[in-house]
């Protein structure tokens, strides 16, 4: 793999002060959406970009499925019905195996733990010392493994939130950096808001004398970082590089361009509020390419999510209905569908901010973004890891034949993941995830 | 369209996990493996262990000859590694109040990883977003901070530009030292000074000031434990750690913060060298209402009790576990440890003391008589109607773990088993399909319905609950928020149970009730030296495996610890009396 960002000098002169100045000069409101990717759409072909949509105890397919493989009928779908707008950009997915799991940890039953570290990553994963519950994936996620191969300088490589403030547990997580190391997942908007967009609300020079001192504050950190590595034995080494690097992509992180924010509206109940203004930060962050891949979880993995309006139980209290709760099985998987459909509502609302935005030719910026919706389990109800679905939804720049239900009989996950990279241009990706378990892009996906 | 052939598992590796399942509950010595000084047994694995840990087959005498654990375990002292770690958040936020007064407790900071039960950052690296969490929480902290906290110069120094530089100096040196926990080093003083100078040059010295303070604690000197320890006092291939660096260790584990002027000052007197000298120290600190949040910690974190949240009952059915009864139930935990630990109590007592601390919420909550007259929210109060005593039947441990509704015995059991008794409970079995429930039979109570379905079940699910299940039903005469109940769904509740795993020490024992289970561990070996491996973790950041380098110095201290008066102070100061506590392995590069 080339371009990997990760090893390219960054450049911080790609961000000029000079942009991030006339940014700053006229108050946030007046700020001109500016379509960064315009110029580069007419030169690369469009930008494309690739949203990770997790949620948490698996999807009830029953409700789920529109039609059956090779008849997409959106209508037979309940869960989907918020979507239904988006019908003819949507790629329905059905039949795959959740392949790591199935190889390194078997197939059906056991708790959710091994699947936090193998359901993105597509990898075999390594149970921590006498923590049981914790288990780390030998490799990235998808999100990190694209956006290392993405060309280009982009601020954010990998926008990783969730919703939920129960993700900061190590186990709870699907997101990857690398190897043993957990993505940072950021939970809190204003947090998210301040990262993507901090600094909008200063005068000019504020902004520049903020800048400045924080260049030379990091300046004397990385010193310091360089001077203490070669002191220290690999390991704790190799800490501090990995500190170092982090140092390198936040001060280019702080030279990025100013990004005309989002309006974040609050509501009473906080899991819809916050996702919502996650959701628009997101779509800002792609209007002005300081991102191009984002995950989104959606709670802890094994999610005890109560949502009130749909029943006093929680989500994975309702999946484990037989012994945990005395509901009847008609009960339960209606109230699955009910939340299902509940995020299906939130993923429309992510899909209605990024068709609003358009790009340079006619095209919006959903019709050039892949969202996938996906989960740890093929079914609520018994920790099945085999014929998961699988939902897509926009145009991927042209790659996917949309409109379409496709249904495999057990083909793996990490061939759908090499899909993914495929349609993000990365068309020499051949091998995501353990090597054993690919085979290339799946089959009757593309155009 | 391509067929895959269906379930490819690969059997090789399917077997590897079979088999490890397998062997664990064929065998119960695999347990007595796990944690044999635990269960009381011999510990047949320790020369090994202490073999493998010791690279060096010199033969030296260890230098920490007086505790006498050289001599029983082999002539080389073999000490495991902690990994370099990060402040976790508390011990973030504890420091900067520690340092400059400041509460930061607003600041979104870098989330926590963990080693064992505890809030440890030795796992993951620091990426642009954790660098960006610590470069925003110092800005903040900087920005709040009483100038004069920088050092007594800098308000004079405003107006006085001949002042400014040395002031910058002596704050670089003397706030420094503190942040850094060791005295600054030249490199770090300059390059810290030449922030300070580019800053003030054009931004002003209150600016330079501050910017200087940002970049501080941005350090890794800072936010990394970073132990060098004493290469020319190495002994064989370990080390003993620096003064400093004990004494890092030392506040760390007891106040859960950075350490003050006196404890620096005891590490630069080389005072934390020896054993009175270190012995003082934890004492003292030990005195200091610091300790209690050290204590809450260790203590929130081994039971599970530290997050629990109203959020995870059901509102319907338990309209009253409201976020005033959760930090009550935290509070209450609170003061009880610090009351007996403070009073000189042992690890029985922990589990078997006959009173608790409560509220107007919490005696409600557990239908104690009020008072005639109460005069203060808070009271001490003697628990005399056998339903309750220690640690383990108080609201917040009973509520962590159970259900929103209901309490699957599976999670009280399993806490009890595997992080009060230390054993190794059954890895979950991967590949088995959980079976339709058992059609419920008339007459059959709760207690008999569940174990038809699970630990007498004729599937997979048994190879786990019949472990795993035991020891939650002496707790259930207590609901999912922690309140006594006589009966459940209209029949007598029965809170009998049986040890599982006949290997260990409390194998086959009978109790009844949470009470005779309290009893039974307070009493036990097992108990008291579970507790005690749970704070050799909290206090040296990793887990003392067997076989493993440490493991002659985990028996040294077990057995130090029965041989003295048993108090939970006592068996503080021994933990940091330990070589595994004072000492690191050379670096090996």
């Amino acid at each position: 793999m080339n371009n990997r960002r990760r090893t390219r000098p960054v450049n911080a002169a790609r961000y000029s002060r000079r942009a991030m100045l006339a940014g700053l000069g006229t108050s946030a409101a007046l700020l001109p959406f500016v379509p960064i990717l315009e110029t580069q759409a007419a030169t690369d072909g469009p930008t494309k970009r690739l949203v990770l949509f997790f949620t948490s105890n698996g999807l009830y397919r029953d409700s789920l499925r529109p039609g059956s493989p090779g008849a997409f009928d959106i209508d037979a779908s309940v869960t989907l019905q918020p979507l239904k707008a988006y019908a003819d950009r949507m790629l329905f997915v059905d039949g795959v195996d959740f392949a790591a799991h199935l190889a390194f940890a078997g197939g059906t039953g056991g708790d959710h733990h091994p699947g936090y570290a193998m359901c993105m990553t597509g990898h075999s994963a390594v149970q921590q010392g006498n923590t049981g519950s914790t288990y780390f994936p030998d490799g990235p996620s998808l999100d990190h493994f694209v956006a290392n191969r993405l060309p280009g300088s982009i601020p954010f490589k990998s926008q990783n939130v969730g919703v939920g403030d129960n993700l900061q547990y190590p186990y709870g997580r699907v997101f990857w950096r690398g190897a043993g190391e957990r993505a940072d997942v950021e939970t809190n908007p204003a947090t998210q808001f301040d990262k993507m967009f901090g600094g909008v609300d200063l005068e000019q020079g504020e902004a520049l004398a903020l800048a400045k001192q924080r260049s030379n504050v990091l300046d004397s950190v990385s010193e310091r970082l360089n001077l203490l590595k070669g002191r220290l034995g690999s390991s704790d080494s190799a800490k501090l590089e990995a500190h170092l690097d982090g140092l390198t992509d936040l001060q280019a992180q702080l030279q990025a361009p100013a990004c005309a924010p989002p309006t974040l509206v609050t509501s009473a109940d906080a899991y819809k509020s916050d996702g919502e203004k996650h959701i628009d930060i997101i779509a800002k962050s792609f209007a002005c390419d300081l991102t191009r891949v984002a995950t989104m979880q959606w709670d802890r993995v094994a999610s005890l999510r109560v949502f009130p309006e749909i029943s006093p139980f929680n989500h994975h209290d309702i999946n484990h209905y037989k012994s945990n709760l005395d509901l009847t099985e008609e009960i339960a998987y209606d109230l699955a569908t009910q939340i299902d459909t509940w995020y299906a509502t939130r993923l429309a609302r992510l899909c209605d901010k990024l068709d609003e935005i358009p790009e340079g030719d006619g095209t919006s910026v959903l019709d050039n973004t892949t969202i996938l919706w996906c989960s740890e389990h093929a079914w609520p109800f018994g920790h099945i890891r085999y014929d998961l679905p699988y939902i897509m939804v926009g145009g991927g720049g042209g790659y996917f034949n949309t409109g379409q239900y496709v249904g495999f009989d057990g083909a793996n996950n990490n061939d759908l993941y090499i899909s993914l990279c495929h349609s993000m241009g990365l068309t020499d990706v051949n091998v995501f995830g353990h090597p054993d378990l690919c085979t290339g892009p799946l089959p009757g996906l593309a155009k | 369209m391509r067929s895959t052939p269906k379930r490819s598992i690969s059997p090789g590796r399917t077997a590897v996990f079979l088999g490890v399942c397998a062997t664990a509950l064929a065998l119960p010595a695999c347990y007595s493996g796990v944690n044999p000084d635990a269960a009381g047994l011999p510990l047949d694995t320790a020369s090994g262990g202490n073999e493998g840990g010791s690279d060096d087959g010199g033969g030296s005498d260890g230098d920490d000859g007086d505790d006498g654990s050289a001599a029983q375990c082999g002539e080389a002292l073999s000490i495991g590694a902690t990994p370099m770690r990060r402040l976790t958040r508390a011990q973030y936020e504890h420091s900067i109040r520690d340092l400059l007064g400041v509460d930061i407790a607003d600041v979104d900071l870098p989330d926590d990883g963990n080693m064992g039960l505890f809030a440890t950052n030795s796992q993951f690296t620091v990426s642009a977003s954790t660098a960006r969490g610590y470069m925003v929480a110092a800005e903040a902290a900087a920005d709040r901070v009483a100038l004069d906290r920088l050092g007594d110069c800098a308000a004079d120094a405003i107006d006085a530009p001949d002042l400014q530089r040395p002031c910058a100096e002596q704050m670089v040196s003397e706030l420094g030292g503190r942040i850094m926990r060791r005295p600054v080093e030249a490199q770090l003083a300059d390059s810290l000074l030449s922030v300070f100078d580019v800053t003030a040059a054009e931004f002003g010295f209150e600016v330079g000031l501050r910017r200087t303070l940002a970049a501080m604690l941005q350090q890794p000197d800072f936010l990394y434990f970073i132990e060098y320890g004493e290469p020319e006092r190495a002994d064989g291939s370990v080390m003993p750690l620096t003064g400093y660096e004990i004494a890092t260790r030392l506040s760390y584990m007891l106040w859960t913060s950075t350490p003050d002027d006196a404890l620096l000052a005891a590490a630069a007197a080389g005072e934390l060298q020896t054993d009175a000298g270190i012995e003082t120290q934890v004492r003292r600190l030990l005195a200091d209402a610091k300790a209690g949040d050290a204590l809450d910690e260790f203590h929130g974190a081994w039971l599970g009790a530290k997050d629990l949240a109203s959020s995870q009952k059901s509102a319907e059915k338990y309209p009253q576990f409201d976020d005033a009864i959760v930090a009550a139930m935290a509070e209450e935990r609170r003061r009880f440890v610090e009351d007996v630990i403070g009073n000189g109590g042992t690890v029985e007592d922990l589990f078997t003391a006959k009173f608790t601390y409560v509220n107007d919420v919490l005696a409600d909550l557990y239908g104690i008589e009020e008072q005639p007259e109460p005069t203060e929210a808070w009271r001490r109060v003697p628990l005399v109607d056998g339903r309750r005593q220690g640690i383990l039947t108080q609201g917040g441990v009973l509520a962590a773990h159970a259900g929103p509704v209901t309490t699957p015995v599976i999670k009280r059991g399993r806490f009890i088993l595997t992080d009060v008794a230390c054993e190794k409970g059954p890895p979950l079995p991967p590949n088995f399909i959980p079976s339709d429930p058992v059609p419920i039979q008339p007459g059959l109570n709760p207690r008999q319905q569940w174990e038809q379905g699970h630990a007498f079940s004729e599937d997979g699910c048994r190879t786990c609950h019949e472990i795993l299940d035991p020891l939650g039903w002496p707790f259930d005469n207590f609901d999912a928020v922690g309140q006594w109940r006589d009966t459940l769904r209209g029949f007598d509740i029965d809170a009998s149970a049986i040890w599982p795993l006949q290997s260990t020490e409390l194998g086959g024992k009978e109790v009844d009730g949470a009470v005779e289970l309290t009893n039974l561990l307070g009493a036990s070996d097992q108990g008291r030296n579970c507790y005690a491996k749970q704070w050799v973790t909290f206090a040296t950041d990793r887990i003392p495996t067997v076989p493993g380098p440490d493991v002659c110095s985990v028996e040294a201290l077990l057995e130090q610890f029965e041989q003295s008066g048993g108090t939970i102070e006592d068996l503080l100061v021994k933990i940091t009396l330990s070589p595994m506590f004072r000492n690191t392995p050379e670096i090996s590069s």
